[in-house]
């Protein structure tokens, strides 16, 4: 390692490692290369920054400690997100979340956003009322980029199931656009 | 293929059309009109999963336990006496170690790119409560005054292969960056300075070292003199 004076400002390039370190520094960098995107997706599962980057943060440790399970570097993203998504569902069923005053929370949320149309606060809105069921796998999809089959993979899910639950989902959603949902009758297929 | 077929697959995947659904949409005017909506639909939802974050709100959303403001003793039982005396410990051993200078560039270098990476943290302004700061501390073998500091960022943060404390810290200096480097090791204090940061790595008791880094060209000694009294080490 190479010293330098005192006081004599450091270049960054001497964040270099040595060799043998370089897996792991890594797999660091792209760890944190990911984060603001699993704190994204963490957010509108959980509807709640603090709370979002309590899930990223425990799920970036569980996946530290598995990192040997992580045979392709390429296939991070999914990995990560599929930690996070379950880090949020352990979150859920260990603390029994109790949601209060979401209104007050998005609008103030919203109040802080300010440039978004009408249209998009009001979305915003109705995805985070959306129950649990539904908005899990449409941010799966949407954000995550997972695949249908996928989805019903992680939920444990038939894929059918997933179908219906996107479905009705957007479905939803169509009163943001002051559209009437389609009929939403259908049974939901069994899991 | 019937229309409601047709409309919970496009209501699921909107932008997949298999030829079935092609065939179905191809006689159907208003099917395409619902498909045209979910696209339009989709659209919205890709740029608002993308935008910005909000921030930390002031009202949680969901309701955690919350540890209660008084914190309870350290089981440790340790002798109040004792815990000032270490305090005192660390500021005249900070002080010394200024004239102890051996630099590590690569660990320099490695505090101020993480820095640079989680630049929001600066920005935060909301204070985090004393049972969460305490959660990041907890294994560093440091503790907080609560009483005396606003801590208002902290995070357990991958650093060199390992986790470490990251926290922000309002001081009388502005903000001020902590991490806990148990698995570092400097002969002593280095300074550095770069891309509108100054910072100091100084050898901690715990034979770890503690990296502090302040943005702009502060005196350090004056910033490590403010958090000095306020950072106890735990045996």
């Amino acid at each position: 390692m190479r010293n330098i004076p005192p006081e004599v400002p450091v270049p960054l390039s001497d964040t270099v490692k040595p060799a043998g370190d370089g897996g792991t520094m890594a797999l660091e960098r792209l760890f944190a290369s990911l984060r603001p995107e699993l704190l994204r997706f963490a957010w509108w599962l959980a509807r709640d920054r603090a709370v979002a980057e309590d899930v990223v943060q425990e799920a970036l440790l569980r996946a530290w400690r598995s990192r040997d399970s992580l045979k392709d570097p390429a296939a991070a993203r999914g990995w990560l997100l599929t930690i996070v998504r379950r880090e949020h569902a352990r979150l859920y069923e260990r603390k029994r979340l109790e949601i209060t005053d979401l209104d007050e929370v998005i609008a103030a949320e919203d109040s802080q956003l300010g440039t978004e149309s009408e249209e998009l606060v009001g979305l915003r809105l109705a995805i985070t009322q959306l129950p649990e069921e539904y908005r899990v796998p449409l941010v799966m999809q949407v954000l995550g980029g997972f695949t249908t089959d996928e989805i019903a993979r992680e939920l444990t899910l038939s894929t059918a199931a997933v179908l219906t639950r996107l479905f009705r989902a957007r479905n939803r959603l169509r009163r943001i656009y002051g559209l009437m949902p389609a009929p939403d009758g259908m049974d939901e297929p069994a899991v | 293929m019937t229309h409601e077929e047709a409309r919970l697959l496009i209501g699921a995947v909107p932008g997949e059309v298999g030829p079935t659904l092609a065939e179905h949409l191809a006689g159907c005017p208003e099917c395409t009109q619902f498909q045209q909506q979910m696209l339009r639909m989709n659209r919205d939802l890709t740029r608002l999963f993308s935008a910005p974050l909000p921030p930390r709100a002031a009202i949680r959303v969901v309701a955690l336990p919350v540890v209660a403001s008084a914190r309870p003793k350290p089981a440790s039982g340790l002798p109040r006496w004792l815990a000032l005396a270490a305090s005192m410990v660390v500021s005249i051993g900070l002080g010394v170690m200024f004239w102890t200078l051996r630099p590590q560039p690569s660990l320099a270098a490695g505090v101020l790119d993480h820095v640079a990476q989680e630049s929001g943290s600066w920005s935060e302004v909301a204070p985090m409560t004393a049972a969460a700061t305490d959660k990041v501390l907890s294994g560093a073998g440091v503790t907080l005054d609560p009483a005396d500091t606003t801590v208002t960022y902290a995070r357990i943060c991958l650093f060199n292969g390992h986790w470490v404390p990251h926290l922000v810290v309002r001081t009388a200096r502005g903000p001020v960056t902590l991490m806990v480097l148990r698995q570092e090791h400097v002969p002593g204090r280095q300074s550095f300075r770069q891309n509108g940061y100054s910072g100091v790595l100084v050898p901690d008791p715990a034979g770890g070292t503690l990296a502090v880094i302040a943005q702009g060209d502060p005196n350090m000694d004056d910033v490590l003199r403010a958090l000095g009294p306020h950072l106890h080490w735990i045996p």
